[in-house]
């Protein structure tokens, strides 16, 4: 029932699906090449408890930082924007998003887009009220500083009609269509993930 | 029906740090958190609710990062806010810092049907950080975990406004967002962030003192989201509500956001509020006594009863 593809050149998708989802691995930096003021500070720590306390989040990852919150968040801002510009009939756009880093830019502050710590539910509810044309982006790109993550992407369409104008976005895009690990999954109508 | 977004019923606590620091496991604190949260939940909820779950959403500043960053643990918050009261949280709003209300309450009237939502304002701190006690810009800060019942109205359309990015604090435009809101719906008081001197007497010079909701900075310290609805909580404790009332509430995050909002108050909004001790054991102890909210009817009963006697 489900169309899969590790490449998104071929994918023959036209009608008949309700939602696509691309989901792969960021293994470079947008910005290679480019320098830019780091973002690492220290802590303001003073006494034994708040070393103690803040050395949770000292765990090891096997994927190295490849932006600054401030890349991540322009880079994200960057995506919704030329999304909304090549896919008419997004409505909203849920990104996940942890605690507070850089300022964040113009487009994720926008009223048709919300940064929650998991889009999911919150795509279900717009659901559950008939709204579609829905761009969820379930993100765990790691920056510097304390966040976790693996610069893993799930982009998610959700919307019959978008189906199609997502997969031609997501294949010229320049760092999507290089993303490690691609892989395209489409919804049939009438299916929910995982029903094969 | 009402055409603009009514306070339904408010409950504050005002969090006496540290917080939750006899076992200062993460996953313990993250237990306690979701067993306040979910006390508060159950207390704003209309009386004799037995309907389909009402939406709900948490809205954070000071919070850990681990909380809103790491699935694991903001799996392990919702699931006891869930099992705790029947109503899990759609999300957790984090990176909009103090202005996450505005944000939540701008999904919910622009991209569903909803007409009751809860947001709650969850502000304690884990890790116990003394940098976390005050502010260079803003001056003493607080801690309080605040929960909302709101009626959302038929008409969506511009009934929250948020604002940014906007470079250094965004108070200014804030403030002047505020006046120019103010003018359009003519509130009986707005209600703004506990801030110290510098900040509050630009607004107090801009908006009218007068006009303004009492500054608990000197008390409270700041206590990030919760501010405005502390202030309208405590104002409605003094105030004895003959008819219904329009306020603005208003919210500045430092890093450059604001959001404004017109509040519909009446006599019938629920209320209230408590100063809780952080140590576990008070904390489970007020969870447990579980909040009994009033109407501002029921608070100023008497003194209503006696002026319409006199009148």
């Amino acid at each position: 029932m489900m169309y899969r593809s590790n490449t998104l050149e071929c994918a023959p998708l036209t009608v008949g699906f309700r939602a696509v989802r691309v989901s792969g691995r960021l293994t470079h930096s947008p910005y290679a090449g480019m320098p830019y003021l780091s973002e690492l500070r220290p802590w303001p720590l003073q006494q034994p408890h708040e070393y103690t306390s803040i050395g949770m989040f000292e765990v090891p990852y096997e994927q190295p930082v490849i932006m600054s919150s401030q890349q991540r968040d322009g880079w994200l801002a960057d995506l919704v924007t030329s999304a909304i510009q090549a896919i008419p009939g997004i409505n909203l756009t849920v990104i996940r998003m942890g605690g507070p880093e850089s300022q964040l830019p113009a487009a994720l502050l926008g009223q048709d887009v919300l940064l929650a710590n998991e889009p999911g539910p919150v795509v279900a509810r717009t659901q559950a009220d008939d709204r579609d044309g829905i761009f969820e982006i379930w993100q765990d790109i790691r920056t510097e500083g304390y966040s976790e993550g693996n610069n893993s992407l799930v982009l998610t369409m959700h919307g019959a009609a978008l189906v199609a104008p997502f997969v031609t976005f997501a294949a010229s895009h320049p760092e999507l269509s290089r993303l490690g690990d691609l892989s395209l999954t489409a919804v049939p109508a009438g299916c929910g993930w995982g029903e094969e | 029906m009402s055409e603009r977004v009514e306070l339904l019923a408010a409950l504050h606590w005002n969090m006496v740090p540290p917080f939750a620091q006899e076992n200062p496991q993460l996953g313990n604190q993250v237990d306690v958190i979701g067993r306040c949260v979910a006390a508060q939940v159950r207390a704003v909820m209309p009386p004799g609710h037995q309907g389909s779950p009402i939406d709900l959403m948490l809205c954070s500043t000071v919070i850990s990062g681990a909380i809103t960053g790491m699935t694991s643990i903001s799996d392990r918050l919702f699931n006891v806010i869930e099992s705790e009261c029947r109503q899990r949280p759609l999300a957790h709003l984090h990176t909009y810092m103090c202005a996450g209300w505005g944000y939540a309450l701008s999904y919910f009237l622009r991209h569903t049907d909803s007409r009751l939502v809860m947001l709650s304002m969850v502000d304690v701190d884990v890790h116990d950080l003394a940098y976390h006690r005050a502010h260079t810009q803003i001056g003493k800060l607080g801690f309080a975990i605040t929960t909302l019942l709101l009626g959302l109205p038929d008409d969506r359309i511009d009934k929250v406004r948020t604002g940014g990015p906007f470079g250094g604090s965004a108070f200014k435009e804030f403030v002047l967002a505020l006046r120019q809101h103010n003018e359009l719906h003519k509130p009986a008081l707005s209600f703004i962030p506990f801030f110290g001197a510098g900040l509050s007497s630009i607004a107090e010079r801009i908006i009218g003192a007068a006009n303004l909701g009492v500054n608990r900075h000197d008390d409270y310290g700041h206590c990030f989201g919760s501010d405005p609805w502390i202030g309208i909580i405590e104002w409605l404790q003094r105030t004895p509500l003959r008819e219904r009332v329009n306020v603005s509430a208003g919210m500045v995050a430092l890093s450059g956001y604001f959001a404004l909002c017109n509040v519909g108050l009446s006599p019938q909004t629920r209320i209230g509020s408590s100063v809780v001790n952080g140590r576990e054991s008070e904390l489970e102890s007020e969870i447990a006594e579980g909040a009994r909210l009033y109407t501002v009817a029921e608070l100023h009963r008497k003194e209503l009863s006696t002026t319409r006697m006199g009148s």
